[in-house]
């Protein structure tokens, strides 16, 4: 049986009056790379926000291999707040990356991926740097380590972004949007980053407007609407044969623009 | 016009001089840590704090420094509260100028944007670690530009403090000239002086900020 890395259960989010997410449950195995797709205001990045309890659920529970997300039970099954410390030591394990990576400015590339390791996980600074070295390598930045973020692409700092994440060698990684602010040349390159990461069997969900990556590079799709997820099955399934109206609906408009515009891969991608 | 006159008193003008520095110093030192005391109280969730915070810097900003003196150091006296001279200028200034101070920290925090302190949650730095590592380096050099003017501000006032007879720049210059008759050469020196300091202090807070923000590309404009 699959092992979970991380499993949604009956998660709700309110904002105000407003319900976003309605009673979301999902599961997610080691090794699976789960795109998320669906239409603006679907729900897609809260989920993600909730996966990683940057935004704590109105209701139900996230579990990061088996365990509690945020939340203390108590032997008698009373619940509290898990303390902050606990909370960061589970946040350590996921990996995010964001829309507008979220950089820390101060400190150059080098900086931004050693300071989990030696902050968090106590590593000597020696071995932090070679860990981000080798994780640059990968990325294609290794001649960017003394640079500041301020100098680099938005490709380039999102793929620094990556390093980030995964120099905390964490369990999963949750992209939201990782493409989405970037000019349509540079997407290629965050894309190929990812892949790569998709090919070495990491666990991901990756929320995205990228149609092409999601058929090709996951493993499996999800297509939220309203706050809901309406399908969840494979990408060629999804792709080829739509169960539900709303996707299909979807799967023509973005699939009509990919005509007019082509994809945003770069020609040699 | 004679400057030989003013060679006696030169050493009293010094001292006078030293002591405006020495209260500067130490007020604006206060300042700042009673500033970041009013941000961390108006960060805070407690409703009530937060409002004795706002009815405090409300209550400051609604007053000349003069009236501010006048109030510490005769009218608190009536209510068996009593300072000497120097303290009741250092509180003065203490008290003036933590809510401007407070003000630019607040606005220099406000500044650093929240998606980079939730990467850093993501991360797993503490809460402690991501103020000390991420927020303060980045917000000390923007609260920099800001904090410069209002200390600046803070060092001109000082030469209020000679309505309490504290015995600092102004003050002394005063005497001086009571004794010199020298106005013209005795001001004119004094303000040199004034302004020679805060414009090496300008300089060093340029630099400074210089130093903390090199990793921020400068706007230019063609």
């Amino acid at each position: 049986m699959p092992v979970s890395a991380i499993r949604a259960e009956g998660v709700s989010m309110d904002f105000g009056s407003l319900r976003v997410l309605h009673g979301i449950n999902v599961d997610v195995s080691e090794g699976e790379v789960v795109a998320v797709l669906g239409p603006s205001g679907s729900g897609k990045s809260t989920l993600l926000r909730c996966l990683s309890w940057l935004t704590p659920p109105t209701e139900g529970a996230v579990y990061l291999q088996g365990e509690r997300l945020g939340v203390a039970v108590a032997p008698d099954g009373r619940q509290s707040r898990l303390s902050a410390a606990k909370l960061a030591r589970q946040r350590s394990r996921i990996g995010m990356v964001f829309q507008s990576f979220n950089l820390w400015p101060h400190l150059t590339v080098l900086g931004n991926i050693t300071e989990g390791p030696v902050q968090v996980l106590g590593l000597r600074p020696g071995e932090a740097r070679e860990r981000a070295m080798t994780i640059l390598e990968t990325v294609g930045l290794a001649a960017k380590a003394s640079a500041y973020p301020a100098t680099l692409s938005g490709g380039q700092q999102q793929r620094v972004a990556i390093a980030r994440a995964l120099a905390m060698q964490p369990e999963l990684l949750l992209f939201d949007e990782p493409t989405s602010s970037l000019d349509p040349e540079l997407v290629g390159e965050v894309l190929d980053v990812i892949e790569l990461l998709a090919a070495r069997r990491t666990t991901m969900v990756v929320v995205t407007h990228e149609i092409a990556f999601a058929s090709e590079a996951a493993t499996r799709v999800i297509f939220m609407d309203g706050g809901r997820i309406v399908e969840d099955t494979l990408p060629a399934t999804f792709f080829r044969d739509p169960a539900e109206e709303r996707s299909r609906r979807f799967l023509e408009r973005t699939l009509r623009r990919y005509a007019q515009f082509g994809s945003h891969r770069s020609a040699e991608g | 016009m004679d400057w030989s006159d003013i060679i006696p008193y030169l050493p009293d003008l010094a001292r006078g001089f030293l002591k405006s520095i020495e209260i500067a110093l130490l007020s604006a030192a206060t300042a700042l840590v009673t500033a970041l005391l009013l941000t961390l109280a108006s960060a805070t969730g407690n409703a009530i704090v937060r409002a004795i915070v706002a009815a405090y810097t409300e209550i400051i900003l609604g007053l000349p420094i003069l009236v501010l003196l006048y109030v510490i150091y005769f009218v608190l006296p009536k209510f068996g509260v009593r300072f000497d001279e120097t303290t009741a200028g250092v509180l003065t200034l203490t008290l003036y100028y933590s809510p401007y101070l407070a003000e630019a920290i607040r606005g220099a925090v406000a500044a650093v944007p929240v998606g980079q302190v939730e990467a850093a949650r993501m991360i797993g730095l503490g809460e402690l670690s991501i103020l000390a590592r991420i927020v303060v380096p980045q917000a000390l050099a923007l609260m920099i530009p800001s904090a410069t003017g209002i200390l600046i501000g803070l060092v001109k006032d000082t030469a209020i403090l000679s309505v309490i007879s504290v015995e600092e720049f102004a003050y002394v210059t005063k005497q001086v000239v009571s004794h010199t008759y020298a106005p013209f050469e005795t001001w004119t020196l004094v303000a040199a002086v004034y302004w020679v300091t805060l414009a090496l202090f300008e300089t060093l807070m340029r630099g400074l900020e210089r130093r903390l923000s090199r990793f921020r590309p400068k706007v230019e404009f063609h």
